[in-house]
């Protein structure tokens, strides 16, 4: 609902003219609840509604009051002997409380006299508890006499006090009559008066032994009470009075008239003011929205409560005024005290006008959230709703997590075990419709992916190794034709003569694509992981001697001396025997080939730190302007070396067959010095054979 | 010696037949050809073969099958050629009756080494006169009366230490030897060398004995521990 709000001029909204009404309001409620207050206490009879004194309520009040007045005069005071004889005391209550200001000093005493007996006199006391108390009072009474005889006195003395103000108020006014009996006793301010008498005034109530009279300008009367049949009671005001009084009456009006007016008119201008404000406040001139003060901040619930009290506060501080002017009016003398200073008057007032401030600021800060539309919404018991309904929703989305049953949460997590266990064909059955459905489903779907890369995986490796034997047959029978026919080719006396360099050209490099392809497929076959090892404890020496021996004649044709260091005869490691002459093979036909002759070539064994490290040293015959990482890949030589014979794999598949039989293989380059490390774990003594 | 031995060649690639062939002609050998296991069977029935050199991946029947049907009722020495190198491959073939396994691709003159001695082995089966002074292991026949030693009848010259070495590895067959022990053994002292003496001795008995020394028939390298004499029929 879009109710615009500001459809006024900008003068409208103006601040100051906010003040003006703001002011105006306060000045108008405080005055009209002050001048109520003193209204109320200073006006006797008038009434806005009634129209003379003889037929308005105060009449009623007053005759009834004078009624009582003589009732209870006759009834209970009778006359002054009566009341200086002490009929009206109470003897009994005169001596309760003389017992009882005595009575716990006397028991005291008895107590005492009791203490230094024997515990079974002692036993006795509660038996004789009733006796005891009448005793005491007997003895308080017969003791204290004189304390009865003055306490009596004070209370004739106080009740005659009373007597005569009694009288004096009945008798004070000429032309106020009462006639009061009970057959016996008679109390009247008119001697010799009849009932003829009272009945002759313009205004009287009459009770006679149970019925009621009175003037036809009397609109209603109360029953006297505390009056029998056997009773006469008689009021009446004379004509002089009543002239008197019906005067004062119409002056009050008039006096009460203007008042009225002024409230109206005060009220008017309230509400006139107050519809104002509830139009502009919150509003600036020169935009639409809503600006709200930092009074706003208070909830709006809390800002209800504080004007309740504000109002309740206010109110008592007029009834305050109100007792207040009251007692001035009636002049009745307080015994002291700060009520009757005028002092109280202002700070009443003061307080009247601060209330109504107060509450006028809180009803317009309503006002404000009431259009910003946070009425409800900026109230605490809003804002805990709102807080709960949070919660409950929090726990409707996310609340089903504390729904799934531990077998499902259990079943999932099994199932996700599983898969991670390598059961890759495991599925999480959980029923359509369960919470952790969804989860299932996904993670199903994540062990189908895994599980097709897994097969993928494996058919490519089963591929991969079909292929190394299929193009390796592909490849052998068409070189098995090549290397037999240019063997043959090498046999035969051909023509040109230079036809024979040829064929043996032929030969040697079929011999070099035989080496090649079956180094290639070994290297394969390693690195594709087809590789059987069989491990058994080798002896480092014997290793060495036998790799050397296979080739000594060619270490001689190369010119090359090598200088094999100490090994210990018990120095054993764990490989595969085969693998390893293969590497060791590698690492001498390498030596033969690239070694500069003339020049020794070193074989260290080192063992130490439970590490045995076979080292080949030689000085290459060639720069070597490679990496050492370079030189074990694939196909990776040196430049300079390319152009002589060796395929490049020699090194990588020594490499590949360390690393199969767990060893490391490190080749490392020092200007023309090549080294080459094969390292294995020590087999210690106890695990050989 | 039987002369003009008839030798089949079965194979499917027609050039690596016609390739041996001619290398066995030249040696004086009749050849036969088939380009696959079933032909082979064929002329196996027709004619006198003396020894098949047959490949295992053919069409119609395989190599390993077709060693089968002629081991059924033939004991002609066979040698199988293959492009399949693995160990597994060679201990197939030789177990379901093969007497050799050659892979591809060949040096043809060992090929032709082979043949030479299968027929050898073949043919002087029976004149081989086991005695006490003779101890034989394969187509290796050790004499020590004469101290003479013949591979597939052929003599075979060794230095005494080589006499000496082969003499204990052939006395006991299968049984590794270390360099040490065999040093002491042969030479009656205690090890005091720490070089390859013994190593390069094998080695070259190996050069004279086997037909291919880097893949030997007979004395084998056992990497890292010693050397051994096969044990054969």
């Amino acid at each position: 609902m879009a109710i615009k709000w500001k459809s006024f001029p900008n003068w409208f909204y103006h601040s100051a003219l906010k003040s003006v009404a703001c002011v105006l309001i306060v000045v108008c409620t405080g005055t009209a609840f002050i001048i109520g207050s003193y209204m109320s206490t200073h006006i006797s009879y008038a009434n806005v509604m009634e129209e003379s004194y003889m037929t308005s309520n105060a009449r009623e009040t007053e005759m009834n009051s004078i009624a009582r007045s003589a009732i209870r005069l006759l009834k209970t005071y009778k006359n002054e002997d009566y009341v200086r004889s002490g009929g009206t005391i109470d003897m009994e209550s005169v001596e309760k409380s003389v017992v009882d200001k005595y009575y716990s000093s006397y028991y005291d005493d008895y107590e005492e006299s009791l203490a230094p007996s024997t515990e079974e006199e002692y036993v006795e006391v509660p038996q004789n508890a009733k006796t005891v108390k009448q005793m005491l009072k007997e003895k308080i009474l017969a003791e204290h006499a004189q304390d009865i005889e003055i306490m009596k006195q004070e209370k004739i003395v106080k009740e005659l006090k009373e007597y005569f103000f009694l009288v004096e108020e009945l008798n004070r006014i000429e032309g106020v009559y009462y006639y009061a009996t009970d057959g016996q006793m008679t109390v009247s301010n008119v001697p010799g008066a009849n009932k003829e008498f009272f009945k002759g005034q313009p205004a009287y109530l009459l009770f006679d032994h149970g019925k009621y009279e009175w003037d036809d300008r009397l609109a209603n009367y109360y029953e006297f009470g505390n009056v029998t049949t056997q009773d006469e009671v008689y009021v009446a005001l004379s004509a002089e009075q009543v002239q008197q009084r019906e005067k004062i009456f119409l002056q009050d009006k008039q006096y009460m008239d203007r008042i009225m007016l002024y409230i109206i008119l005060m009220i008017a201008l309230d509400v006139f003011a107050l519809l104002y404000l509830f139009f502009a406040v919150g509003h600036k001139a020169g935009d639409e929205a809503i600006h709200l003060c930092p009074v706003d901040k208070i909830y709006t619930d809390f800002n209800v409560i504080a004007e309740i009290v504000l109002i309740i506060l206010t109110i008592a501080a007029c009834v305050g005024l109100h007792d207040y002017l009251a007692r001035q009016a009636e002049q009745i003398v307080p015994t002291g005290g700060i009520l009757h200073k005028p002092v109280v008057f202002i700070s009443l007032s003061a307080a009247i006008f601060a209330g109504t401030a107060a509450v006028l600021t809180l009803f317009l800060s309503l006002v404000r959230q009431f259009k910003a539309r946070q009425l409800l919404s900026h109230s605490l018991a809003g804002v805990i709703i709102r807080k709960i309904w949070h919660g409950i929703r929090l726990l409707m989305k996310k609340g089903p997590v504390l729904l799934i049953s531990s077998r499902e949460l259990s079943l999932v997590r099994s199932g996700v075990q599983k898969v991670k266990d390598g059961n890759l064909e495991h599925r999480i059955n959980l029923p359509q419709g369960k919470m952790l459905y969804g989860l299932a489903q996904d993670i199903n779907t994540m062990s189908d992916g895994l599980q097709k890369a897994v097969e993928k995986e494996l058919q490519a490796e089963r591929l991969k190794t079909e292929l190394i034997t299929n193009v390796s047959h592909d490849l052998k029978t068409p070189l098995t034709s090549i290397i037999n026919y240019s063997d043959l080719l090498t046999r035969e006396e051909l023509t040109p003569d230079y036809a024979n360099d040829y064929a043996k050209v032929l030969k040697d490099k079929s011999e070099k694509l035989k080496q090649l392809t079956s180094d290639l497929f070994e290297i394969s076959k390693v690195q594709s992981g087809n590789i059987e090892v069989q491990t058994e404890a080798l002896q480092v020496k014997e290793l060495i001697m036998q790799s050397i021996a296979e080739y000594e004649e060619k270490f001689k044709e190369a010119q090359l001396s090598i200088r094999i260091s100490a090994v210990p005869d018990d120095l054993y490691i764990l490989s595969d025997g085969k693998k390893m002459a293969r590497v060791l093979e590698n690492l001498v036909v390498n030596i033969l080939k690239y070694a500069q002759p003339q020049t020794r070539v070193y074989i260290d064994v080192l063992a130490q730190d439970g590490k045995c490290e076979i080292i080949f040293k030689n000085i290459a015959n060639y720069e070597m302007n490679f990496s050492a990482a370079e030189i074990v890949q694939r196909f990776a030589r040196g430049d300079a070396s390319r152009t002589t014979d060796g395929n490049g794999l020699g090194l990588a598949i020594a490499q590949s067959y360390v690393e199969a039989c767990g060893g490391t293989f490190d080749v490392a380059v020092d200007g023309d010095l090549f080294k080459a490390t094969v390292a294995f774990d020590v087999l210690q003594q106890e695990n050989q054979q | 010696m039987m002369e003009k031995a008839n030798i089949l060649v079965v194979d499917d690639d027609k050039e690596i037949v016609e390739s041996i062939a001619i290398y066995l002609q030249n040696e004086g050998y009749t050849v036969s050809k088939a380009y696959d296991g079933l032909a082979a069977l064929d002329i196996l029935m027709q004619q006198q073969i003396h020894l098949i050199v047959l490949d295992i991946m053919m069409p119609k029947l395989d190599g390993i099958k077709a060693t089968l049907k002629i081991r059924e009722e033939y004991n002609i020495p066979i040698i199988l050629l293959s492009a399949k190198s693995e160990d597994t491959d060679k201990i197939i073939g030789l177990n379901i009756g093969a007497d050799d396994y050659m892979t591809k691709p060949f040096n043809p003159l060992e090929l032709i080494a082979r043949v030479r001695s299968q027929l050898r082995r073949y043919t002087q089966l029976g004149n081989i006169v086991a005695s006490d002074s003779k101890i034989v292991i394969g187509g290796l026949c050790l004499d020590t009366d004469e101290k003479s030693v013949t591979v597939d009848g052929e003599p075979v010259r060794l230095t005494p230490m080589e006499y000496k070495i082969l003499t204990l590895l052939m006395r006991n067959p299968g049984r590794v030897f270390s360099a040490d022990e065999i040093y002491s053994k042969v030479w009656n002292e205690d090890v005091c060398v720490a070089d390859n003496t013994i190593a390069v001795h094998i080695r070259r008995i190996r050069e004279k004995v086997e037909i291919d020394p880097k893949k030997p028939k007979y004395v084998k390298v056992v990497w890292g521990i010693g050397y051994k004499m096969e044990k054969l029929p």
